[in-house]
């Protein structure tokens, strides 16, 4: 029962907060209206989560050789939960899937479960890349966006209204992205009990994989339909400052890093000439936006910038998976003794 | 939720500035027309004039309303009602100038009229380059500031000719005061015609610059 309970608080939260990622730019300037874009995040979040979310998810499975106890999963999600709402109070975006992997390490330090480093340090290595990645193709979709415009000659008008379209479509492809790496970070750590039967208040719940995914990605849905009003609003107004081909060009950078590492036809094909291997893993679209944002900032050689807020953002990458990792340890230990 | 309104405003955008340029040429008509005594014909084009200005501030007012309510073009939707509310203060002025010839009739002497014709024509020039400057607007931002650094050439010669007429007024000695002032009047409200294309040019190549 707590299980369910922390997982909608985390689905709620992440729903309210990551609404702002895809439709915020196209709610903020005013071209959609803030029910219409919830329900486009709702239905694509939902065809995403069960489509694609079943690979980020296998990262958890593979990450702990011994897998821990269903009954002590709680004990993982916990400082999650805690740590989340801590940086949602200081207004500091935190990745839900980094923080759930370090509290995974955490636990597993006290549990003395086998952790396979390998793939620990390929994910590190992962998430430090991603933001670089997002920095680079914001810069490089920016300027092809900016090409297409010109070569089409269109006029101000014309711009508009195309870009109006696109960030719909678009939002619409990265809501279906984004539930894949959404879902797997909140319900992933119970992807290897694919078969779990629950009771809650005398009634019997046989959850797969499938139905959990659903589940976590209508809680998302109903997050983001309860309480990313406000927040759409605020982060859409910051991203349409930035004008709106900017906009459009962070949103096809989330959409390419976002599909890269969720689906399996396109990580079977990039393999094929990367000199690395790439699989599927959960990555943070707020890591992403920023990194989108500061690269777009670029171009004015970094004037609009806010240096304080940009390193606190940057320092809250490390100090907060470093705080969940803590957390989990401190609480392990507690329920051990 | 989402309707294609490029068309039509790109439509309405491109009539408000035919208009003034029409405008404009009518306004070289009635000073020829004026110069000629035809007296008559200068009544039927300041109401052409008139009928073109009214129109103009439909057109704008229309466009403006359309771009606010269908909250289009957000990010630079003050430079273009700034563009076009700037723009529309010239044809105004052309209306005000050819109300004026046509009521206060001026005493223009012979000497004069190349001069006044000169002025006119500059005037003329000036607003031509801005509304290509304006147009271009919408597409291409360079060229709307490479016309527009143009407009302030031309304003530059249109106050020569200005300073030259009112010398050649005020060394006049057969004319009274009150003629001179008269005549020094008529030169600045065709001069005034130069100097609003050159203010608004300047906000348009600052518009341009910045987006």
């Amino acid at each position: 029962m707590i299980d369910i309970l922390l997982i909608a608080i985390i689905a709620i939260i992440i729903g309210a907060n990551d609404a702002s990622n895809v439709f915020g730019s196209a709610v903020g300037s005013k071209m959609l209206k803030f029910k219409i874009s919830v329900v486009f995040f709702i239905i694509f979040i939902i065809f995403g989560s069960i489509i694609n979310a079943e690979n980020p998810s296998q990262v958890y499975g593979n990450l702990i050789l011994d897998y821990p106890d269903i009954n002590k999963i709680f004990l993982i999600i916990i400082p999650v939960v805690v740590i989340t709402i801590v940086s949602l109070i200081l207004k500091i975006p935190s990745s839900i899937s980094q923080s759930v992997i370090f509290s995974l390490i955490g636990f597993s330090f006290v549990e003395n479960l086998s952790i396979n480093f390998d793939l620990f340090y390929n994910l590190i290595y992962f998430w430090l890349a991603t933001p670089f990645m997002a920095f680079i193709l914001s810069i490089l979709f920016c300027r092809l966006i900016s090409l297409i415009f010109k070569i089409l000659r269109l006029n101000i008008f014309q711009i508009d209204y195309q870009i109006r379209l696109a960030l719909i479509f678009f939002g619409c492809v990265a809501a279906f992205a984004l539930g894949a790496h959404l879902t797997a970070a909140i319900v992933g750590i119970y992807s290897p009990f694919l078969d779990i039967d629950l009771n809650v208040l005398n009634f019997s719940l046989a959850l797969n994989d499938k139905k959990l995914y659903f589940f976590a990605s209508v809680l998302i849905g109903l997050g983001a339909y309860l309480f990313s009003q406000k927040i759409v609003r605020t982060i859409g107004s910051q991203i349409s400052n930035i004008k709106p081909v900017p906009a459009l060009a962070i949103l096809f950078t989330q959409i390419f890093i976002l599909f890269i590492f969720s689906s399996d036809y396109l990580i079977e094909a990039l393999n094929i000439f990367l000199p690395f291997q790439i699989f599927a893993m959960p990555l943070s679209a707020s890591h992403i936006t920023f990194a989108s944002i500061i690269g777009i900032a670029s171009f004015n050689k970094f004037r609009e910038v806010k240096p304080k807020h940009t390193i606190k953002i940057i320092l809250s990458w490390i100090i907060i998976p470093i705080s969940v990792f803590c957390c989990s340890l401190l609480l392990t230990s507690i329920y051990k003794i | 939720m989402l309707k294609n309104h490029e068309k039509e405003l790109m439509i309405s955008i491109n009539l408000f500035l035919d208009n003034i340029l029409k405008i404009n040429n009518l306004f070289k008509t009635l000073l020829q027309k004026y110069f000629d005594q035809k007296f008559d014909d200068v009544q039927k084009v300041t109401d052409q004039i008139s009928n073109l200005e009214s129109e103009c501030d439909a057109l704008r007012r229309d466009v403006e309303r359309r771009i606010y309510s269908e909250t289009l073009i957000p990010e630079i939707r003050g430079d273009v009602l700034g563009m076009l509310e700037n723009l529309d203060k010239i044809p105004g002025q052309i209306q005000g100038n050819a109300h004026s010839f046509n009521t206060e009739k001026p005493k223009v002497d012979a000497e004069l009229d190349k001069n006044f014709l000169k002025l006119c024509d500059y005037a003329s020039e000036c607003i031509s380059l801005l509304i290509e400057g304006a147009r271009s607007f919408f597409t291409d931002k360079n060229i709307t500031i490479a016309k527009c650094l143009e407009v302030s050439r031309v304003e530059s010669k249109a106050d020569k000719i200005s300073t030259e007429l009112k010398k050649t007024i005020f060394t006049n000695s057969e004319n009274g005061l009150a003629t001179k002032v008269h005549l020094k009047y008529f030169v600045e409200i065709m001069d005034e015609v130069a100097n609003l294309s050159e203010d608004v040019a300047d906000r348009l190549i600052i518009s341009s610059s910045k987006n």
